[in-house]
C-alpha cells in the first residue's frame, strides 16, 4: 500500500515536473525570438557620452574637471620637486640615494623613478581631461542665438585650449617631444609615438593663440579665477621664450617683443597677428569653429570680429604695484605688501595672472586631495626644503626681497614665530597666514599663483634685450627694480651695458622675482645655463648634489620606462638614457 | 530527491578536488639553471651616446653593472649598484671616457618561497672615446661688459674697444693685455694657445692673432686661429674746423656719436677706411644725413677678417 502511494506520489511530482518542464520550454522558445526588441529600447535619461555634453553646464562641468588636475595633491606634490627642489635655491631634507626623490634631485635617477612617472601621469590626466571637453564641442545645443550664448561656449572652449596648452607646456619642458594625444580616443590605438619638441610646442602654440582670441579679457566677480586672455598671451609668451636661446636670433623672441608690447604697453594686436592668420582657412569658417556667433545670425547690435580687429587693450588690468584685486594697497601698504601678495588679501590682485585656485571644504572631512593641503612646506615637520644663509646671500646679496625670509625662531609679519631648525630659512611666499588658516587639517585654501605679471614684465626686457632694443629692456627691467625699491625707499637702478650684462641683469632680476616660485629649474635649463649654474652650486655642497647633472642630457629627463614598455618600443627613449 | 542531491553534490565536490589540486600543480616549480647572455648594439661609444644591452639568456632577474663610477661589479659589497634590467633590455650612457667593464648576473629561484637561488654571470668590455674638438666659445670680459668672439668659417675674430662706457664714466680698454675664456666641447680636451697650454688666468694680447689648438681625450687635433682686431677710431676729427663732441654708448661698444654738420676732415689708421653706404669716402666731405658711415678696419693678412664701427652724425639744431 505505502509502495504503491510512494509510486503515486513520485510520479506525481514526475508530472509536475514535466509539465513544468514544458511550459519553460515554450516561455523560453517564445521569449527568445521577442525578447530582442523589449530589451533594446533606447536609454532615456541616463547620460552616455554620446549624450553627455549638449548643454552649457554640462560643459562647464567637464571644464571644472580639467581645473581639478590643477587642484589636486599629485599635480601640486610634484610640481615644487622638480621646479624648485632640483635647482640651486634650496636644501632639501631628502637628498640620500636611498629614495625616489633623493635620487632625482642628485641627478643619479633611473627611467623607473617614480616622481618622473607621476608628473608624466598627472599631466596627461589633465590632457585627457581637456579633450573630452574640446571633442565635444559640437555636441552642445543652446538654446537661444544671443550673443552672450556664444560668447559662454567660446569661453569654455578658450579655457579647455588653454589647459591643454599649459599640460602640453609642463611636459615638454620636462620630457621633450611628447605623443600628442587624439581629441577622440579609439581603442585600436592607443599607442602614440612621440612628436618632436618643434611639433609639440607648434601644437602648443596653436591652442594659446586660438585661446587669446576667444578668452575675455576679465571676468566677472563670481567667475573669477578662470583662465583669461592675459593667462593665454602670458603663457604664449613663456612657451615662445623657452622654444628660442639667449644669444641666438630667432622670430621667436620677435613675436614674445610685440606680444610683450600688447600686453605691457598697450601696443596695438589684431586678432590676425596672434593667430598668425595667413588666409588658408575661411575667416567665417574659423570663427564658426572657434564658437564665435555665426555671421548669418548676427544682428545690428552683435560685434562681428574681423581679422584687423585690434584686440582689446589689457591696460588697467595688470599693475606692478602691490595692491589687492580692488586696488586697495596690501596690508594697509606697509613694508610686508610684498609678502601679502601671495596670502588671502592678495588673491586674483592685480600683480597675478594666473593662479590654482583652491578652497577650503570646510566640513573637517580629512582625506580630501584637491585642496593645495602640503604646498605649504613652511611648518614644522612638513619642511621639505629649506634654503640657508650662504644661498640667500648669493640670491639676494643686500635686496631688500631678503627680508621676505625667514630664519629659525625668527618672527613672520603677523607674529608667529618660526622653529623649522637652526640654520634654516623659508621663504614667507611659503607662508599662510594666521587669519587665512582653515580650520581643519588636511584643507588649505591658499591659492598658488602660477604666473605673475612681473615674470611678463622680465619676459618683455629680455626679448627687446634680444632683438636688439638695450635702451627698452632696461627701461622695463628698471620699471620692476623701482617696484621693488618703494618697499624701502632705494634708488638703486640697473645700469646700461653690452648685450651680456643687460641680459645678466635682467636674469639676476628674474631670479630674485620669481625665488621660491617653484620655477628655477626650468628657468635654468632654458637659460641653456644649468650645467654651467648646477655644478658650481654641486661643488660647495658636501654630497655634490648638482655636480652629477649631466650637459647635453639631463635638460631633457627620461620618459618613464612603463611607457615605454608600454608601447612595445613605439614610445622612443631621449638620449642619453 | 535529497539521496540524489546529496550523491550529485559529493560527486562535484570529488571531482572538484581532484581538477583543482591538479591545476596547483604548478606551484613550487624548481629554479631553472640560469644562463647569463647579453649583447649590445656597440662597444664603441661616445661620451653620452646610449648604447642598449640585449638580455638573450635564461633569468628570473638580470642585474647588469656597466663599470662606471658608483657602478662596479667588483666593488658590489662597498654599496655600487648594478641596475635591473626590464623586459630585457637596457639603455645605458657614460659621461666620462675610458674602458668600463660591464658584468652581468643572471638569476633563478624557486617559485615557492624562492629557495634555491642560483646564478651566472658574464661580462664584456665598453670603450668610451672622447673625439670632441669644437671650442664652444670664446670670450673675454672687461666689467661690466663681455665681449664674444665670432665664428668665421673655421677661425673666431674677437673686437674689442680702446674705450667703453660704464656708470656714466669712460674706461680705457687694454687690449694688449686681458684674460680670454675659452669653451671647449668636452671637459676632457685640452687647449692650447700658441703652443702653450691654456691658462683662465694669463692674460693675452688680443690686439693681435693666436693660434689655438684643441686636442681631445682620445688624442684627436684641430686648430683654429683667433684674430684680436680692436673696432677701429678716427686719429684726428674735424667738423667744419672745430673738434665735435663724441658721445660713446654704453649699451653697443661699436656706436660712435659725434654732433655735428658741415665739412668732414679726419685721418685714420692705415689699416681703417672711413665708408659711407659700403663707399670709401675721403676727408674733406660733406656729411650726409642719409647714408651710415662706418669705420672698417680689414685684417693685413687675411682680407676677411674686419673689424667695423658704427658711426652716426647727430645735427644739433
Amino acid at each position: 500500500m505505502n509502495e504503491k502511494r510512494e509510486n503515486h506520489a513520485m510520479s506525481t511530482i514526475n508530472q509536475i515536473l514535466l509539465s513544468g518542464w514544458k511550459v519553460l520550454s515554450c516561455c523560453a522558445v517564445l521569449g527568445l525570438t521577442s525578447c530582442s526588441d523589449f530589451l533594446d529600447k533606447e536609454i532615456t535619461g541616463n547620460a552616455t557620452d554620446q549624450t553627455y555634453y549638449d548643454t552649457p553646464y554640462k560643459m562647464q562641468s567637464a571644464l571644472d574637471a580639467v581645473y581639478d588636475v590643477l587642484q589636486s595633491d599629485s599635480y601640486n606634490d610634484q610640481e615644487w620637486r622638480f621646479g624648485e627642489a632640483m635647482a640651486d635655491n634650496v636644501l632639501g631634507t631628502d637628498e640620500g640615494l636611498a629614495s625616489q626623490m633623493g635620487q632625482l634631485v642628485m641627478f643619479r635617477f633611473n627611467t623607473s623613478n617614480t616622481w618622473i612617472r607621476q608628473r608624466w601621469e598627472v599631466n596627461y590626466r589633465g590632457i585627457h581631461r581637456a579633450n573630452q571637453v574640446i571633442a565635444n564641442m559640437d555636441r552642445v545645443h543652446i538654446s537661444t542665438t544671443s550673443y552672450s550664448a556664444y560668447q559662454q561656449i567660446r569661453w569654455i572652449y578658450g579655457q579647455a585650449k588653454f589647459l591643454r596648452a599649459f599640460y602640453y607646456f609642463n611636459l615638454v619642458k620636462t620630457y621633450g617631444g611628447v605623443p600628442i594625444r587624439p581629441e577622440t580616443e579609439q581603442a585600436e590605438q592607443l599607442v602614440v609615438p612621440r612628436s618632436t619638441e618643434a611639433e609639440t610646442y607648434a601644437y602648443i602654440e596653436k591652442d594659446l593663440r586660438e585661446a587669446a582670441i576667444m578668452l575675455p579679457a576679465v571676468y566677472n566677480a563670481q567667475e573669477i579665477g578662470k583662465a583669461t586672455r592675459g593667462a593665454a598671451i602670458a603663457l604664449l609668451m613663456k612657451v615662445l621664450m623657452y622654444q628660442a636661446r639667449p644669444g641666438v636670433m630667432s622670430e621667436k623672441w620677435q613675436e614674445v617683443a610685440r606680444l610683450g608690447s600688447y600686453f605691457v604697453d598697450d601696443a596695438p594686436l589684431t586678432l590676425g597677428q596672434v593667430l598668425k592668420y595667413d588666409g588658408t582657412e575661411d575667416w567665417e569658417q574659423l570663427r564658426r569653429r572657434l564658437w564665435f556667433k555665426p555671421r548669418e545670425l548676427n544682428t545690428d547690435t552683435d560685434p562681428y570680429e574681423t581679422a584687423d580687429m585690434a584686440l582689446e587693450s589689457l591696460k588697467n588690468v595688470y599693475s606692478l604695484e602691490y595692491r589687492d584685486y580692488y586696488g586697495q594697497p596690501l596690508d594697509g601698504g606697509s613694508k610686508w605688501a610684498y609678502a601679502y601678495q601671495w596670502y588671502a588679501a592678495g588673491e586674483f590682485c592685480r600683480g597675478s595672472v594666473f593662479e590654482v585656485v583652491f578652497k577650503e571644504s570646510a566640513d573637517g572631512t580629512g582625506g580630501d586631495t584637491n585642496e593645495g593641503a602640503g604646498i605649504e612646506h613652511f611648518d614644522v615637520g612638513t619642511t621639505a626644503m629649506y634654503a640657508t644663509s650662504e644661498i640667500l646671500t648669493s640670491l639676494f646679496s643686500d635686496d631688500i626681497r631678503k627680508d621676505f625670509t625667514i630664519h629659525h625662531q625668527g618672527n613672520t609679519p603677523d607674529g608667529e614665530i618660526w622653529q623649522g631648525g637652526e640654520g634654516r630659512h623659508v621663504s614667507l611666499k611659503w607662508y599662510t597666514p594666521k587669519k587665512d588658516r582653515p580650520q581643519y587639517a588636511g584643507d588649505n585654501g591658499r591659492n598658488r599663483r602660477l604666473m605673475r605679471y612681473v615674470e611678463v614684465v622680465l619676459t618683455l626686457a629680455e626679448a627687446l634685450n634680444e632683438v636688439g632694443d638695450r635702451e627698452g629692456a632696461l627701461t622695463k627691467l628698471n620699471i620692476c627694480k623701482a617696484q621693488v625699491n618703494t618697499i624701502n625707499g632705494s634708488t638703486k637702478l640697473y645700469q646700461p651695458g653690452s648685450y651680456g650684462y643687460v641680459r645678466d641683469q635682467i636674469w639676476q632680476e628674474r631670479r630674485m622675482e620669481l625665488a621660491f616660485e617653484w620655477d628655477r629649474y626650468f628657468d635654468l635649463v632654458r637659460q641653456g645655463r644649468a650645467a654651467t649654474v648646477l655644478h658650481t652650486f654641486g661643488r660647495s655642497r658636501p654630497n655634490s648634489r648638482g655636480l652629477y647633472f649631466r650637459e647635453g642630457i639631463h635638460e631633457h629627463l627620461p620618459i618613464p620606462q612603463n611607457e615605454i614598455d608600454m608601447s612595445n618600443g613605439v614610445v622612443e627613449q631621449n638620449d642619453g638614457y | 530527491m535529497r539521496a540524489i542531491i546529496k550523491d550529485v553534490a559529493a560527486m562535484v565536490l570529488l571531482v572538484g578536488s581532484i581538477v583543482f589540486t591538479g591545476s596547483c600543480a604548478e606551484e613550487g616549480e624548481k629554479a631553472r639553471t640560469p644562463q647569463a647572455q647579453i649583447s649590445v648594439n656597440s662597444q664603441q661609444l661616445a661620451v653620452n651616446e646610449s648604447m642598449t644591452i640585449s638580455f638573450t639568456g635564461v633569468a628570473d632577474q638580470v642585474v647588469i653593472f656597466t663599470g662606471d663610477k658608483d657602478h662596479q661589479y667588483e666593488l658590489r659589497d662597498s654599496s655600487n649598484t648594478g641596475f635591473v634590467v626590464n623586459k630585457g633590455s637596457l639603455t645605458y650612457s657614460y659621461d666620462v671616457p675610458g674602458t668600463f667593464h660591464v658584468v652581468c648576473i643572471a638569476t633563478t629561484y624557486d617559485t615557492y618561497k624562492g629557495n634555491g637561488l642560483q646564478q651566472d654571470t658574464t661580462s664584456l668590455y665598453v670603450v668610451v672615446t672622447d673625439e670632441v674638438t669644437d671650442i664652444d666659445a670664446i670670450y673675454t670680459t672687461v666689467t661690466p661688459n663681455v665681449y664674444y668672439a665670432k665664428r668665421q668659417g673655421e677661425d673666431w675674430v674677437l673686437c674689442l674697444p680702446t674705450k667703453q662706457l660704464y656708470n656714466n664714466r669712460e674706461m680705457t680698454v687694454n687690449t694688449a693685455k686681458q684674460r680670454l675664456s675659452i669653451v671647449a666641447g668636452s671637459d676632457s680636451a685640452k687647449v692650447y694657445i700658441d703652443d702653450a697650454p691654456y691658462v683662465t688666468k694669463n692674460y693675452y694680447a688680443l690686439n693681435t692673432d693666436h693660434s689655438i689648438k684643441v686636442i681631445s681625450g682620445s688624442g684627436a687635433e684641430k686648430d683654429y686661429r683667433l684674430y684680436g682686431m680692436v673696432y677701429p677710431e678716427f686719429l684726428s676729427i674735424s667738423i667744419n674746423g672745430a673738434t665735435p663732441k663724441l658721445t660713446r654708448s654704453a649699451y653697443y661698444q661699436d656706436l660712435l656719436e659725434y654732433e655735428g654738420s658741415g665739412t668732414l676732415e679726419f685721418t685714420v689708421e692705415p689699416d681703417v677706411q672711413l665708408l659711407a653706404n659700403g663707399m670709401p669716402v675721403s676727408t674733406g666731405t660733406t656729411i650726409r644725413n642719409d647714408v651710415e658711415y662706418t669705420l672698417v678696419r680689414t685684417h693685413a693678412v687675411n682680407a676677411e677678417v674686419k673689424a667695423v664701427t658704427r658711426v652716426k652724425f647727430t645735427n644739433n639744431e
